[in-house]
C-alpha cells in the first residue's frame, strides 16, 4: 500500500509534514507543534480509508492540509497524478471541486445568515455554468437524495436537527459531483440512532457515486463497520496502518492494541480486559525521544527511548513503525 | 404510598417543566427510577431525553425557568423535594456528590487545585462539626492523600491552575473531592464524554476500583452504550421524559423488550459486529408539545390503538429472574390476559 | 426568523430606555424631514430692528442678535446635524468594514500594516486634528466632518477585525473554502454579513458623540460658519450674549442635549436587549 503506484490509486502522500511554530516570546527560540509528522500512505479509489487516533494525534490536520485548508509544510500530495501542493489559486479551485471535507460539528458548519438553497447552490455557482433553475432543481434531487424535501430549500440552519444539518453539509459536498471527501467525525456529535441513519447513507452514497472516502474518528467501532483501510495516528505519525482485518485481527502496534482495549464493548457478557493504557498523551511541542510512545508502552526496551523506530512491513500492506511489533 | 423500590433512592412520578419564551417545555413526564445502596444504575438515551435533568433533579439544581411540578425523590426514605435549602446543603456534597461532563470547566479557575481541594474539605469539617477550626496542615495532608489515590502526583499538580490540567487530569481532581466525604451517591453526568478513548478507559477503572472502596452507589448518566453496559450493574433507558425500560444490564441488554429500546441497540456499532446497523424512524419529538399517549408511538413499529391515547406506566416484565429487576413502558407487555 | 423580530419587539416594549430613546430620535428625524413646513420663519432672515427679543408667542425661542428667530434655526439645524451623522456614518463604517475585515480575515503581516496605520490615525484627538484642518486649510463644515471621519472609521476597522478574526475560523468558512470559494466572495458575502450587527450597534451608541463633537467644534468656530444654522454654531453666536439673552445659547444647547440624551437612551436599549442573558 506504500510504495507502489497502482492504477485505482487516487491519492498518494509523501513525507507530509504540517508543523505549526508556536513561540513563547519575540526573543525566544521558536517551537513547534508536529501536528503532521513524516506521514506517507495511500488510498485506492472507492475505498474508505480510516484515520484513527486521540487528541494530538494530528488525524484533524492531515484531513485539512490534504485539502489545502492548511497550507502543509513540505511533501507532497498527489491526486489523480497532480501535485496539487504545486498548484496555483486557480488551478487549485478546479481540484476543490473534486475533493471535499464535512466536519465534525453540524451546528458550526452551515452559515447562519443563509438559506438551504444558497448555501448548497453556493458551490454550483463558483463551479459550473448553470442557470438559475438549473441550479434549483439540482439542489432539489441532491436534497431528496439525503433524504430531505423541497420545502427545506427555504430554511435557515437553525431550524434543523443536527442529524439534518449533517445532511445537508452532506448534500452541499455532493452537488460537485467530487470523487474524494474527507469525513472528520462526521457523526461524533450526534445521537446513535441518527448515527446510524448516517452512517449508513454515507455508505449508500458511496456506493452510488463511486466515491473515496478518508474517514477521521476516535471512535473504532465506527471504523470497524466503515472502514476498509486504518491508519492509526499517534503524535502526528502514522504508527500502524493496513487493512481492516490486519488492525483488527492481527495488531502489530502496542498502542493500536491498547486503544482497542480501552474502548468498552457494549455488550455486557464480553470480558472487558480494559488493559489500560497509562500516563496521559505528551504534549505534541515535546514530543518524546526515540519512539513516541515508549513513556507509556508496556514493552519499551532501552532502545525505544533513544532510536525513532523504522517502518517495517510485518505483511503485505501492513506497516508498523515498531522496533518489537507484536506478534513477530 | 407504595412501598419503597430502593433503599439508597426512589424517583417516583418525577415531572419537571421549563417555562420558556417559547412554551412550556415538558422535560420530565414522570419519571421512575430507584437504586440500592452500593448499585450502579445507568441512565441511557439521547439528546432530549431528560436524563441531565433528572440527575440535576436528584441534587434539586434545577433553576428558573425550570420546576419541579410533581413527583417524589426518596433518599433513604427522605422526600428531597420537600427539604429546604438548608437541608439539601447538608446533604449535597456530602451523602450526594456530583461529577460532570467538563471538569475543567466546574472548577474555579482563579484557585490552584490544592486550594480548592482544601477549600472542599475544610467546608465539610466545618459543617460536620461547627466549631472546629480547620487545621490547615491536616487539611494539606489529606488533600495530597486523595491526589495519591487519584493517581495525581501531588507534587506537581497541587499548584497548578485548572486550565493547566488534562482533561483526564481534571476529572480525577473533581472525583477526588466527590470522593472525600465518602458520600452515598455518585451522580456522574457524562464524566468520560469529552475525553479520550484511552483516558476515558482510566477514568473509568479509577471510578470502579474508588466506589468499591467507599462503597458509593453510582447513578451513571451516559449516551454511550459500551460504558454503560462495562460500568454498570442496572440500566435505565429513558426517552422523551420518561424511562421506558429498567433491569439488569445483562437483561436489558440480551432481551431488550421496549422497542425504543431494541431499536437503540440495533443501531451501536462494535467492533467485531457483521450486521448492518439497524435506524429508529422518524425523530425526536418536540417536548413542547410532545405526542399524546406514549411518546414514542409515532416512530413505534409496533403501535396499536392505545398508545396515542394512554401513557403506558413502568410495570414489572414477566421474564425471570426476579432479580433483572425487569420492567417495562409499553402496551406491548401491559396485556393481563 | 420572524419569531426572532417579534421577540426583539416584545423586549423593546419591556425596556423603557429603548422606548423613550427611540421616540426622541424618532422625533429628531421627523423635525429634520418636514424642517422647512415646520419653520415658521426663515432661518436666516434677519431683521434688525427685533434683535435680541425675548421668547414670545410670536417666536417661542426668542430672536438672536441679528434678529433671527432661534427656532426657525433649531428647526433647520436639525437636518444639518443629520447630514453630518449620515455623511460621517457612511464615511468611517466604510473605510472601518474594509480595513478591518481585510486585516481579520488575512491576520499575519497584512493585520499588522493596517491595524498600525489604525493606530496611527486613532492617536489623533478630533478636536486637534480639526484645529489642524481648520488652520491649514479654510475653517468650513465640510473640513469639520472629514476631520471627524479620520478619526471614527477607526472604531468601527477593530470591530470588524474582531469579528472577522472569530468568524474566519468557523467551520462553516472552512467550508466555502473547501467548495471553491475566492478570498474576495467569502469576505463579502460570508464575513461580511455576519459583522455587520454589532458594528450597527455601535454606530447608534456613538451617534451622541458625533453630534456632540460636530457641535463642539462649531462651537469653537472650527465647523460649520455662519449663516449656517448648526446647533453648535448657535450656542456659540450666543456666548456673549448669555447674561442677559440666555434664550440664543439655551435651545440650541437643549437640542444638542435632548438628542445626545436620546441616541444614548437607544443605544443603551440596544445592548440591553442583545444581552443573551435578558434575551431570555
Amino acid at each position: 500500500m506504500q510504495s507502489s503506484t497502482r492504477d485505482d490509486t487516487l491519492l498518494q502522500v509523501s513525507h507530509l509534514r504540517k508543523f505549526f511554530p508556536v513561540r513563547k516570546n519575540l526573543y525566544s527560540k521558536p517551537l513547534y507543534v508536529k501536528a503532521v509528522d513524516d506521514c506517507s500512505f495511500s488510498i485506492q479509489k472507492n475505498t474508505v480509508f480510516g484515520v484513527v487516533g486521540e487528541s494530538g494525534s494530528g488525524k484533524t490536520t492531515l484531513g485539512r492540509v490534504l485539502l489545502r485548508l492548511i497550507e502543509a509544510t513540505s511533501g507532497s500530495i498527489v491526486f489523480d497524478n497532480t501535485d496539487i501542493l504545486s498548484l496555483n489559486p486557480q488551478e487549485l479551485r478546479l481540484f476543490r471541486r473534486r475533493m471535499q471535507i464535512i466536519s465534525q460539528d453540524p451546528y458550526n458548519s452551515l452559515h447562519p445568515r443563509k438559506v438551504v438553497k444558497k448555501l448548497i447552490g453556493e458551490g454550483l455557482q463558483i463551479h459550473f455554468q448553470l442557470s438559475a433553475q438549473e441550479i434549483d432543481a439540482r439542489v432539489r434531487d441532491i436534497l431528496t437524495l439525503v433524504g430531505l424535501r423541497e420545502e427545506h430549500m427555504y430554511r435557515y440552519p437553525h431550524e434543523f436537527s443536527g442529524g439534518q444539518r449533517q445532511r445537508i453539509a452532506i448534500a452541499r459536498a455532493l452537488v460537485l459531483k467530487p470523487e474524494f471527501i474527507v469525513l472528520d467525525e462526521p457523526t461524533s456529535a450526534l445521537d446513535v440512532s441518527v448515527q446510524a441513519i448516517i452512517l449508513k447513507m454515507l455508505k449508500d452514497l458511496k456506493k452510488d457515486f463511486a466515491l473515496t472516502y478518508m474517514l477521521i474518528t476516535h471512535d473504532l467501532a465506527v471504523i470497524d463497520y466503515m472502514a476498509d483501510y486504518v491508519a492509526v495516528m499517534y503524535l502526528g505519525q502514522i504508527v500502524e496502518s493496513g487493512s481492516k482485518e490486519d488492525i483488527f485481527k492481527r495488531t502489530a502496534h502496542p498502542y493500536t492494541n491498547l486503544l482497542i482495549d480501552s474502548v468498552p464493548p457494549p455488550t455486557p457478557n464480553e470480558h472487558w480486559s480494559g488493559h489500560i493504557l497509562n500516563g496521559e498523551i505528551p504534549s505534541p511541542i515535546h514530543s518524546p525521544s526515540g519512539c513516541r510512545f515508549h513513556p507509556r508502552c508496556p514493552q519499551a526496551k532501552e532502545i525505544c527511548k533513544t532510536t525513532e523506530p523504522e517502518l517495517l512491513e510485518v505483511q503485505p500492506g501492513h506497516m508498523v513503525m515498531c522496533h518489537f511489533p507484536l506478534g513477530s | 404510598m407504595e412501598q419503597q423500590r430502593g433503599d439508597l433512592l426512589d424517583i417516583s412520578g418525577l415531572r419537571v417543566e421549563f417555562n420558556t419564551y417559547a412554551g412550556k417545555v415538558k422535560a420530565l413526564n414522570g419519571v421512575e427510577l430507584w437504586m440500592n445502596h452500593g448499585e450502579r444504575l445507568g441512565v441511557v438515551g439521547e439528546t432530549g431525553c431528560g436524563k441531565s435533568v433528572t440527575a440535576l433533579s436528584v441534587m434539586r439544581l434545577i433553576e428558573e425557568p425550570g420546576e419541579i411540578t410533581s413527583g417524589s425523590i426518596l433518599f433513604e426514605s427522605r422526600d428531597l423535594v420537600q427539604l429546604s435549602e438548608d437541608e439539601l446543603n447538608s446533604i449535597r456534597g456530602k451523602d450526594i456528590a456530583m461529577i460532570f461532563q467538563e471538569p475543567v470547566a466546574a472548577l474555579n479557575p482563579v484557585m490552584r487545585v490544592g486550594a480548592q481541594i482544601i477549600e472542599n474539605i475544610e467546608c465539610q469539617r466545618r459543617s460536620a462539626d461547627a466549631s472546629q477550626i480547620p487545621d490547615k496542615r491536616a487539611s494539606s495532608e489529606i488533600m495530597r492523600d486523595m491526589l495519591g489515590r487519584v493517581g495525581l502526583d501531588w507534587q506537581r499538580t497541587e499548584n497548578l491552575y485548572p486550565h493547566e490540567l488534562s482533561g483526564g487530569m481534571a476529572q480525577r481532581v473533581m472525583i477526588a473531592m466527590a470522593l472525600s466525604s465518602k458520600p452515598k451517591l455518585l451522580i456522574a453526568d457524562e464524566p468520560t464524554s469529552a475525553l479520550d478513548v484511552t483516558i476515558q478507559a482510566q477514568i473509568l477503572n479509577l471510578l470502579n476500583k474508588l466506589v468499591r472502596e467507599t462503597q458509593t452507589a453510582v447513578l451513571l448518566i451516559t449516551h454511550a452504550m459500551g460504558v454503560a453496559a462495562q460500568f454498570c450493574d442496572f440500566i435505565a433507558v429513558m426517552y422523551a421524559g420518561n424511562v421506558v425500560e429498567y433491569g439488569s444490564v445483562q437483561s436489558i441488554f440480551r432481551n431488550p423488550l421496549h422497542p425504543y429500546t431494541k431499536g437503540l441497540l440495533n443501531a451501536v456499532p462494535k467492533i467485531g459486529r457483521t450486521d448492518e446497523l439497524q435506524s429508529i424512524p422518524g425523530i425526536v419529538p418536540d417536548l413542547i408539545d410532545p405526542p399524546s399517549g406514549c411518546r414514542f408511538h409515532p416512530r413505534c413499529p409496533y403501535r396499536t390503538s392505545d398508545c396515542d391515547t394512554l401513557e403506558p406506566a413502568l410495570r414489572a416484565a414477566k421474564t425471570e429472574p426476579a432479580a433483572d429487576r425487569h420492567h417495562v413502558a409499553c402496551f406491548l407487555y401491559q396485556n393481563d390476559a | 426568523m420572524l419569531d426572532d423580530i417579534r421577540h426583539t419587539v416584545y423586549l423593546w416594549k419591556k425596556t423603557p430606555l429603548a422606548l423613550i430613546g427611540t421616540v426622541i430620535i424618532c422625533l429628531f428625524l421627523l423635525v429634520a424631514l418636514f424642517a422647512p413646513l415646520l419653520a415658521p420663519y426663515s432661518p436666516t432672515a434677519t431683521d434688525l430692528s427685533r434683535k435680541l427679543e425675548a421668547p414670545s408667542a410670536a417666536h417661542p425661542f426668542g430672536l438672536d442678535q441679528f434678529g433671527r428667530d432661534v427656532l426657525s434655526r433649531v428647526i433647520m439645524g436639525t437636518r444639518i446635524e443629520v447630514s453630518i451623522i449620515v455623511i460621517i456614518s457612511v464615511i468611517s463604517i466604510v473605510i472601518g468594514l474594509i480595513v478591518g475585515i481585510v486585516a481579520g480575515y488575512f491576520g499575519g503581516i497584512i493585520d499588522e500594516i493596517l491595524m498600525r496605520i489604525t493606530d496611527i490615525f486613532l492617536a489623533f484627538p478630533r478636536l486637534v486634528l480639526a484645529m489642524a484642518f481648520a488652520a491649514a486649510l479654510r475653517p468650513t463644515l465640510t473640513n469639520a466632518i472629514v476631520a471627524i471621519s479620520l478619526v471614527e472609521w477607526t472604531v468601527y476597522a477593530r470591530l470588524a477585525r474582531a469579528e472577522a478574526m472569530k468568524i474566519r475560523s468557523q467551520p462553516y468558512i472552512e467550508a466555502i473554502r473547501a467548495v471553491g470559494a475566492g478570498n474576495m466572495k467569502i469576505m463579502v458575502f460570508h464575513v461580511l454579513p455576519m459583522s455587520i450587527s454589532p458594528i450597527i450597534v455601535q454606530l447608534t451608541m456613538r451617534m451622541g458623540t458625533i453630534i456632540l463633537t460636530a457641535a463642539s467644534l462649531g462651537f469653537l468656530g472650527l465647523g460649520a460658519q455662519p449663516p449656517l444654522p448648526e446647533w453648535g454654531a448657535i450656542v456659540s453666536d450666543g456666548r456673549s450674549y448669555l447674561m442677559n439673552n440666555w434664550w440664543i445659547t439655551a435651545f440650541p444647547g437643549m437640542a444638542i442635549a435632548v438628542t445626545v440624551l436620546g441616541f444614548n437612551l437607544l443605544g443603551d436599549g440596544i445592548r440591553d436587549i442583545l444581552d443573551p442573558r435578558i434575551r431570555r
